[in-house]
């Protein structure tokens, strides 16, 4: 990896970002992250109350990289086959003809994810690790870039089915998008007073370019300094007295990832702890499980990782 | 993973095993006492005393106690040993009080040498219990949720306090420890020719008692474990070999058998060190602290020594007037003998508090809680004085790697390859002992890293600091960032300006330092 590999990454990044930020007001440091885990080939949960915009993150980043976009619409009657697709009868033809569900797209957006039941959770579940589909015994691949996109809104909670940890795990990051500030939704109002602006976004980059982008993240450096950062930092999850179950080993690994995409975008060609910090909240809070008296108190697991943030050092230099 | 019918090593004669290593391990210290010193012979009776307080403890701990149990009932335990011993001794007391004879009594060495045997005794079992309930408290723990993820075994370990250490852990401390003692006495007793001296039917009984103390404390290490295994294997529902613990204790009873055979057919004689030599060193520098002091016993001084420095009669001594200022000095000497000698006491105690009473820690009070806490203190004391030392010693390897780097930029101006790569390596290290240099600078002006900062946090705070010098520390962190973290090094224009943005940080605190002292 050479310093032209480097800044293409990040020109790539910018590019991307600008032409989001075309549809979504602000909200540059979730673009960021939502780039992140598409460098790093993972999968991203969408946490947040209805209305910020989530949808529209999803459709102008599928839009941008020039890709194909569906949506599943996660209801409690919502079938396994819904979302993998089906084998129906061609009377023409005389035999069984797959017709490809909304997952065979590159950017999918589940939405209300946790509505679903745990059967088609599941069966999103294998898509989203594997990378393939199995129907009536056939395996079925998927294109790549392959980016899932789960929303859930945290607030409502009657008749969901919360997503057991095995499946929380398998998201690379869980990200809140929040409120826009006044002078963001103000300008939000101004740009979508006479037509949205998803109506005109077009692609700013190709699918081709991003899988190879893929492919250049993976070669950032990484110091063992930094890499033993993250490992303290995934153990210290482990043995906090608040946290009922640390984060997995799947999670020091999607923090290395994360952290390599996050040097790549800014430019760099090796990590530094200030990637660690900067996503740590982002891909290890939904691998945390508190306990009861810990949730009692009004923690949270985005506190629990903040405050281990805090507290374990970064060892950048012995003397520190 | 299949579910199956309990099938394990039973427990039960866990705190068997663990009160005849700790009786033996009373015994034969019992025995050497009795052999090095005549005076300090312990009687008969104790032999059997030791074993029955040794079951007690043991099953007592294992079976009964709890962490909800007073520490009463402990004290309760001891003073119906302290009261048999007096039974056994035929001890009479004219003391109104009961306390007052024990203290009375204390100072008695017929009373106080098979107490504190009893005590050792008893305090080593009732640790080996303890132990026994946390593995039994481990099974409760897991439970239900046991069944549901193998992990559990994991977090078992990981949720485990900082300060706590697993049995299997305590366990082995305690053969390794009791195993030197033992192998201390052994050589003592070899090389002052006690053990030559001794009729055959003593060594023959002394060779079988090391034999039984080796033998339980192995069976008792090793079934622990087993035990502790096969606890979590059987809640997780994992299927392991019913044959397991057959071979397991085969396995165990080989180990031991060789054990025993090296023990028995090894030579001892080969300690430089003994007791004695100990005791005599001792003793040389007790009399030179007190010659030092102005005070000369006779008694004390060395036969080589007694030719050059004439004695004094004590008879004389008594009457001498001492100057003033030897007698201040003598005082001081004293107190700080005294001191010296309550705080190596108060923490020894804490040390066998903290090692024997975990679970107990926070129940006790006064002298022991004190003890405790002194022990923690002179711990934490010890720590930070080592980690001194080790930022001493790498200072001053920095500071040679640092002279290294500066020889090799002016003697090679071009190198190969790998001259090149060597030269890089010492360039980084030079930018980091610059970053330390740094830090060190910001601490000293008030400004030090916090634990969980990184260097460009660290650097953001410094810019604020000194925000005329905002550029040059933004770029200097930049440079750290290439030379720490980064595969390719910093080259050689780029390292001098980064050192030279390092000195004007420096300076510039060195400068406020400065302000704020005049201030």
């Amino acid at each position: 990896m050479n310093e032209l590999d480097v800044r293409a990454i990040a020109e790539f990044g910018r590019k991307v970002a600008d032409n989001i930020g075309k549809v979504i007001v602000g909200k540059r440091r979730e673009i960021k992250l939502v780039l992140t885990a598409l460098l790093s080939e993972g999968h991203i949960l969408l946490e947040d109350v209805p209305g910020v915009g989530k949808t529209m993150l999803a459709r102008s980043l599928a839009i941008s990289i020039g890709g194909s976009f569906s949506r599943i619409q996660c209801t409690p009657d919502l079938l396994p086959s819904d979302i993998t697709g089906v084998s129906v009868f061609n009377q023409k033809v005389g035999d069984f003809v797959f017709r490809p569900g909304p997952i065979m797209a590159q950017v999918v957006l589940a939405d209300e994810i946790n509505r679903a039941t745990p059967r088609t959770q599941s069966s999103l579940l294998e898509s989203m690790g594997e990378m393939q589909v199995t129907v009536d015994g056939n395996t079925y691949k998927l294109e790549k870039p392959f980016l899932v996109i789960a929303t859930q809104n945290p607030i409502e909670y009657e008749g969901t089915f919360p997503l057991p940890e095995a499946q929380l795990d398998r998201f690379f990051m869980r990200i809140r998008l929040g409120y826009p500030s006044v002078v963001e939704e103000k300008e939000m109002l101004q740009r979508l007073q006479v037509a949205h602006p998803i109506a005109n976004l077009s692609p700013c980059t190709t699918l081709n370019q991003v899988a190879a982008m893929q492919q250049l993240v993976a070669q950032v450096f990484v110091e063992d300094s930094v890499r033993d950062y993250i490992v303290r930092l995934v153990h210290a999850s482990r043995t906090h007295p608040q946290a009922q179950l640390g984060a997995s080993p799947r999670g020091s690994l999607a923090l290395m990832r994360a952290c390599q995409a996050c040097a790549a975008l800014h430019g760099r060609d090796f990590v530094i702890p200030d990637d660690v910090k900067e996503n740590a909240v982002s891909v290890l809070a939904h691998r945390i499980l508190l306990r009861p008296e810990g949730i009692m108190r009004g923690m949270t697991s985005e506190m629990l990782v903040e405050e281990l943030l805090e507290r374990v050092p970064v060892k950048a230099e012995p003397v520190m | 993973m299949t579910v199956q019918t309990e099938k394990r090593i039973t427990p039960s004669v866990l705190p068997l095993a663990g009160a005849v290593f700790a009786a033996g391990t009373g015994i034969l210290v019992a025995n050497y006492i009795s052999m090095f010193y005549g005076r300090w012979a312990v009687p008969p009776w104790l032999y059997a005393l030791l074993p029955l307080f040794a079951l007690e403890s043991v099953y007592y701990s294992a079976y009964v106690l709890s962490p909800r149990s007073p520490f009463t009932w402990r004290v309760m335990e001891l003073s119906a040993a302290a009261a048999l011993i007096m039974l056994c001794l035929r001890l009479e007391h004219s003391c109104t009080y009961p306390l007052w004879a024990f203290w009375h009594y204390l100072r008695d060495l017929e009373f106080l040498v098979p107490f504190s045997l009893v005590l050792l005794t008893w305090a080593m079992a009732g640790g080996f219990g303890g132990q026994m309930a946390r593995i039994a408290r481990v099974r409760d723990e897991l439970g239900d949720q046991a069944t549901a993820t193998l992990s559990c075994e994991y977090d078992s370990l990981s949720m485990k306090a900082p300060e706590a250490s697993l049995p299997i852990e305590y366990f082995l401390a305690r053969l390794m420890g009791v195993g030197f003692l033992l192998a201390c006495l052994a050589v003592a007793a070899q090389r002052r020719g006690d053990l030559a001296g001794a009729p055959v039917g003593t060594r023959l009984v002394l060779g079988a008692l090391h034999v039984l103390t080796l033998a339980s404390g192995l069976f008792l290490l090793g079934s622990a474990y087993l035990h502790r295994l096969t606890t979590i294997w059987f809640q997780v529902q994992l299927s392991y070999p019913p044959q397991l613990a057959a071979r397991w204790l085969r396995n165990l009873a080989v180990v031991c058998l060789a054990a025993a055979v090296i023990v028995s057919v090894m030579p001892v004689d080969f300690s430089p060190i003994t007791v004695d030599e100990i005791i005599r060193a001792l003793a040389r520098l007790a009399a030179r602290a007190g010659r030092d002091a102005g005070l000369s016993v006779q008694s004390e001084v060395p036969a080589g020594r007694a030719e050059r420095l004439p004695p004094v009669p004590l008879g004389e001594l008594e009457h001498a007037e001492p100057s003033f200022w030897v007698g201040v000095l003598t005082l001081l000497y004293m107190l700080f003998t005294a001191l010296f000698t309550v705080t190596a006491a108060l923490t020894f105690l804490g040390f066998l508090i903290v090692a024997f009473a975990q679970a107990e820690l926070e129940r006790i009070q006064g002298l022991p809680r004190a003890a405790v806490r002194l022990y923690q203190v002179v711990r934490e004391s010890v720590q930070q004085l080592s980690r001194f030392f080790l930022r001493q010693l790498r200072r001053v390897r920095d500071k040679a790697a640092s002279m290294q780097a500066q020889a090799v930029s002016l003697g090679q101006p071009d190198g190969g390859g790998e001259e090149q790569r060597r030269r890089e390596n010492v360039v980084a290290r030079d930018i980091r002992a610059a970053f330390r240099q740094l830090v060190q600078a910001a601490a000293a002006a008030g400004h030090g890293p916090r634990p969980g900062e990184t260097p460009a946090e660290f650097g953001r705070r410094l810019a604020a600091v000194v925000p005329e010098d905002e550029e040059e520390v933004s770029n200097f962190i930049a440079h750290y960032h290439v030379a720490r973290y980064s595969r390719r090094g910093l080259g050689t224009s780029l390292r001098q300006r980064a050192l030279g943005e390092a000195e004007r940080i420096m300076e510039r605190l060195r400068r406020m330092r400065g302000r704020k002292g005049n201030e």
